[in-house]
């Protein structure tokens, strides 16, 4: 075989799949970055994985994992009550030696999310009210819910 | 076809590395009441936990040395912490430098906001909190009675002009309190102080891209690694509904926000906030929120809080005198509803 022919042959094959690998990436990136308005995230303790996804405009709650709650508590956590439109977390707040539960409601129509029983000395973050972009952060319990926000890295 | 094979297998190493995911930011719960979220995308895992480790080293120093619920426990190894220092009035008491540095930064502070910010009322924040976080009152009118009753018990508390002496003896470093009425409280300084120290570290360590969200209110800004500006984008939170109301374009700066809006508790339809003004005793009602933006989180963090209590007249006295010299930049949400900006560089966008 003619050796010029087969140097360009291999020439044209990386440039080929440089031209592939560059695209993958490109669609990597976009993806990884890619922002929804209307979502909201509950996080459980210290993971930056989302345990339950609020899609407002799918009107859809995405439940991620599993809360890894002692046998004892009988119930499997998070529960999600699509009638009564709320979630509920078993927080780190103990009251006698057990841990107490966080009541979050949500509103697909008004793209909000509150707080609306959790156990905690003042009650922080059920007084924080409906919020429709405020990050809810509840410290005792070790819950929070983050809105994705389209417009800015952070809110202050 | 051995090159085809070799090169498929690049091909698919390839994938597999552009496909790794960027490292999730990392969270503390446990300092400073407060949520502390930092991101440090570097994929380097050992470096990246060697920089948390030391991350919440910092914390958790200044969250123990600054508690002013109870005394340190066995296992803390400091002399004193601000608890232990409260209960001990007109003694010397000698304590570890790096308390030692935090108070004599507020004590700095105290002296060029001429004594708007003053980290020795905490007799004072601890009745008006008691009204703020009292169910019966939160977000609703205070009883006339009720705040008659306030108005007392802070007659009967005095500001004091010198609160505390700090000296230092031979590498020995002693505090003392000069007054029944003084109670040290450093939480309007010490999250953005070890904010800061987290900050210079990451610097010192040759971190480009980072961000530290140091509660709600308090950003201190490397980078941003994932944007061809390299800035951050920091929306404001308007105070009195719900949306932001301005944008920010910033790297490299620490931010910190004032405000009345969480916690609060009315009094003839005003708001009666946890910043409360050493001048007055009370929570002051010129602006809903003061943002700072600066090169230093400690210094902004007790800035913050100093401005919010001032009159207009003095604040803008304020900013004529020290704007150039501190580097710092003011966005102010008016208890009008308007918006003022003293601003250098920053590109601020209102909505």
């Amino acid at each position: 075989m003619n050796q010029g022919n087969q140097k360009k042959r291999d020439i044209m094959l990386a440039v080929l799949l440089f031209i592939l690998l560059g695209g993958v990436f490109i669609a990597f990136r976009l993806l990884a970055f890619k922002d929804d308005a209307s979502m909201a995230y509950v996080y459980y303790g210290t993971s930056s994985d989302p345990i339950v996804t609020i899609a407002f405009t799918e009107q859809q709650i995405i439940r991620h994992y599993d809360q890894d709650t002692p046998a004892s508590y009988e119930k499997d956590y998070p529960i999600i009550d699509e009638d009564n439109q709320t979630i509920t977390i078993l927080g780190d707040y103990m009251i006698d030696g057990i841990r107490q539960d966080v009541v979050i409601k949500y509103d697909f129509a008004k793209k909000s999310v509150q707080i609306i029983e959790e156990q905690s000395p003042n009650h922080i973050c059920s007084r924080e009210g409906e919020s429709t972009g405020w990050p809810l952060i509840c410290l005792p319990n070790r819950v929070r819910v983050e809105f994705v926000n389209d417009q800015g890295d952070f809110t202050v | 076809m051995k090159k085809i094979i070799a090169l498929m297998m690049i091909m698919m190493l390839s994938m597999s590395l552009v496909a790794c995911t960027r490292p999730k930011p990392h969270v503390f719960y446990d300092y400073m009441d407060t949520l502390i979220v930092i991101d440090i995308p570097i994929y380097n895992k050992k470096q990246r936990s060697e920089l948390l480790e030391h991350i919440e080293e910092i914390y958790k120093t200044y969250h123990d040395l600054t508690n002013n619920y109870g005394p340190l426990s066995n296992d803390e190894d400091f002399k004193e912490n601000i608890y232990s220092i409260n209960q001990k009035i007109n003694q010397e008491i000698e304590i570890d430098k790096e308390l030692y540095d935090l108070l004599q930064e507020a004590k700095t502070i105290h002296e060029l906001t001429n004594g708007y910010f003053d980290v020795s009322i905490g007799k004072i924040v601890d009745i008006w909190k008691d009204i703020i976080l009292n169910d019966e009152y939160f977000h609703r009118e205070i009883p006339q009675v009720v705040f008659d009753q306030v108005l007392i018990q802070l007659q009967a508390i005095d500001v004091v002009e010198e609160p505390f002496v700090l000296t230092e003896d031979n590498g020995s470093y002693y505090v003392r309190l000069t007054h029944e009425d003084v109670k040290l409280d450093l939480g309007a300084i010490s999250k953005g102080y070890a904010t800061q120290l987290v900050y210079d570290y990451l610097i010192e360590e040759g971190i480009t891209y980072f961000s530290i969200n140091a509660g709600t209110s308090s950003l201190s800004l490397g980078k941003k690694i994932d944007r061809e500006s390299k800035m951050y984008h920091i929306t404001l939170a308007n105070p009195v509904e719900n949306g932001q109301y301005g944008m920010l374009y910033v790297q490299n700066k620490a931010i910190n926000t004032s405000g009345n809006f969480e916690q609060y508790a009315l009094y003839n339809d005003l708001r009666y906030h946890h910043v409360i003004s050493p001048k007055t005793k009370l929570p002051a009602q010129h602006y809903h929120t003061v943002t700072v933006i600066g090169d230093d989180a400690g210094l902004l963090d007790a800035l913050s809080t100093a401005l919010f209590s001032m009159s207009s007249d003095d604040f803008e006295v304020f900013i004529d005198e020290h704007q150039e010299t501190l580097n710092l930049e003011v966005i102010r949400f008016n208890y009008d509803e308007t918006v003022s900006t003293f601003l250098l560089d920053t590109v601020f966008e209102a909505f």
